[in-house]
């Protein structure tokens, strides 16, 4: 586990180096806060704090993933004190918690403009769906994009399951008549992190082989 | 003695039917030092990789000391320090950035990073992002970081390529300072510096160990050890070189050296047949062949068995 931490370290680092993406991000990030809270009023909070960490999520994901590739770093890695979960899992990490301070920042704005503007404050319970389920189910989306673009060189895969996932979650939302992973947060955080663990113990059965010849060649 | 790295029979078939080793059979003991030349495809690269865990043999075993490498505990993955093909650094991170990252892998103390700076040169630019760096920089570099650990076995793969004659000499003296104290695996293109640090040299040939030993087996091995140059005080007549190729074969360089190879019995003859023909002897010289004389005539060697 101490592997996984200098990862995050490592790639935390590389990214605040990415000033250009980082800042692209940022912009991102406030526009879609001011027009998204200016369109769906109550809804803007909702909508925007899910979006915000799935995009900003792939976008340090892959950006991460594909400088490895970039360095030829490959082979360096998994030949040094690293399994490629760990690997893996500390990517996701780093990209986890760059994605998830812009969602912290994207729903405290959101709710602050559906604040100023109703003077209703977010309610609790979907508070805690945009702060810890969706967070805790993102990280499941990203483990897919991380291993189809790993190992499958694609992560159109794991993008379109992450896109269903965000269009369910909204038309959930919109339709009011399921609101089925707004009141049940405990059951999906639990779930969120079994698969988390499971997929944490099937990452390690992976061929080290396999892995290197595919991540060094497949993606681009 | 400690056997460091034992590898028995180990084929490597790969998914689409390419035999890159061939049941090869290598020993590396504590302290040795083990140069591993051979043409491209060779399978140099590949026997680096199953050393390194990479690779899983097809059959046959690898194994650093006493387990196998592709399942190596992460303690025993930090006692060896390796350069594969690449820098193994990140160009976006600054150079402390990059050592900070292995050193902590490799569990190496803030110091030993320090250290490492000041002992290659590499404290002026400590903090620039290692694409800002020249090449032989970046090589520098890396070899740094391959040692950052101060491992007790080391695998390296072109250790030399990309850097200034004064830097090379430098890596080449440490490597040399390693002898008999680390384990050492070199593989590179550059036979000068293979035979200037390593003992004992093995040369792949399609997934096979063709020839193996210490410099002077290699002569053996190949059976024209070195070479005799005589050199006159004045020109070889037309007449003299005729008789001279015709006796005694050999090659003349230039206009006043005869040259003979692996033929001492016949030095002295030569030397006498130039006495009658009035030619004084200037200099009578032996010159050992080269690692890359060797390596070129056993390459040349293997092509003409395969054409025939």
């Amino acid at each position: 586990m101490e592997e996984i931490k200098y990862f995050i370290n490592k790639e935390l680092r590389y990214l605040l180096h990415r000033k250009g993406h980082l800042g692209l991000m940022a912009l991102f990030v406030l526009v879609f806060v001011v027009v998204s809270s200016l369109e769906l009023k109550e809804l803007g909070p909702l909508f925007v704090g899910p979006l915000v960490l799935f995009v900003t999520l792939w976008t340090f994901l892959i950006l991460i993933l594909k400088s490895e590739q970039a360095n030829n770093t490959v082979s360096f890695l998994l030949a040094s004190p690293f399994e490629f979960r760990e690997v893996i899992v500390g990517k996701i990490a780093a990209a986890i918690l760059l994605a998830y301070t812009a969602e912290l920042f994207s729903f405290g704005a959101g709710a602050g403009i559906f604040w100023f503007r109703t003077t209703q404050l977010m309610p609790l319970s979907a508070s805690l769906q945009i702060l810890v389920v969706i967070p805790v189910w993102g990280w499941l989306v990203a483990e897919m994009l991380a291993l189809s673009y790993v190992l499958f060189g694609s992560p159109l895969v794991a993008q379109a399951v992450g896109l269903g996932f965000m269009a369910l979650f909204i038309n959930i939302r919109n339709v009011g008549t399921v609101d089925f992973l707004g009141s049940h947060p405990v059951l999906f955080v639990l779930l969120g992190f079994t698969l988390i663990i499971l997929s944490y113990y099937l990452l390690g059965r992976f061929d080290r082989e396999w892995v290197v010849k595919r991540w060094k060649h497949s993606a681009s | 003695m400690t056997t460091v790295v034992e590898i028995s029979d180990a084929r490597k078939v790969y998914s689409d039917g390419t035999v890159a080793l061939k049941g090869i059979d290598l020993n590396l003991n504590e302290g040795q030092v083990l140069g591993l030349i051979g043409p491209n495809g060779a399978g140099k690269t590949t026997l680096v990789e199953l050393v390194l865990g990479l690779l899983k043999p097809t059959s046959g075993n690898c194994q650093l000391w006493g387990d196998e490498c592709y399942t190596l505990s992460h303690s025993l993955k930090r006692k060896v320090g390796f350069l594969l093909e690449g820098t193994g650094l990140y160009d976006n991170l600054t150079v402390r950035e990059n050592l900070n990252f292995w050193a902590q892998t490799y569990k190496v103390e803030e110091k030993d990073i320090e250290r490492i700076l000041a002992d290659w040169d590499l404290q002026q630019k400590v903090d620039n992002p290692v694409k800002q760096l020249s090449a032989g920089m970046k090589q520098k570099l890396a070899i740094s970081r391959a040692l950052l650990p101060d491992p007790p076995l080391i695998i390296l793969d072109e250790p030399t390529s990309n850097l200034d004659p004064e830097a090379r000499k430098g890596v080449v003296e440490l490597l040399q300072s390693y002898a008999g104290e680390k384990t050492l695996l070199i593989t590179s293109h550059d036979l000068f510096d293979i035979e200037r640090i390593c003992e004992t040299i093995v040369m792949l040939r399609k997934g096979e160990i063709t020839n193996r030993g210490t410099m002077d087996q290699l002569r053996d091995d190949l059976g024209a050890g070195r070479e005799v140059e005589i050199e006159v005080e004045q020109n070889f007549s037309k007449q003299a070189r005729t008789e001279l190729l015709d006796r005694f074969g050999g090659e003349f360089k230039g206009e006043e050296t005869f040259v003979l190879s692996d033929e001492d019995t016949k030095v002295g003859k030569v030397v006498g047949f130039l006495a009658r023909k009035g030619l004084d002897v200037e200099r009578v010289e032996e010159e050992k062949l080269t690692l890359e004389d060797i390596y070129t005539s056993i390459v040349k060697e293997d092509e003409n068995h395969g054409r025939d």
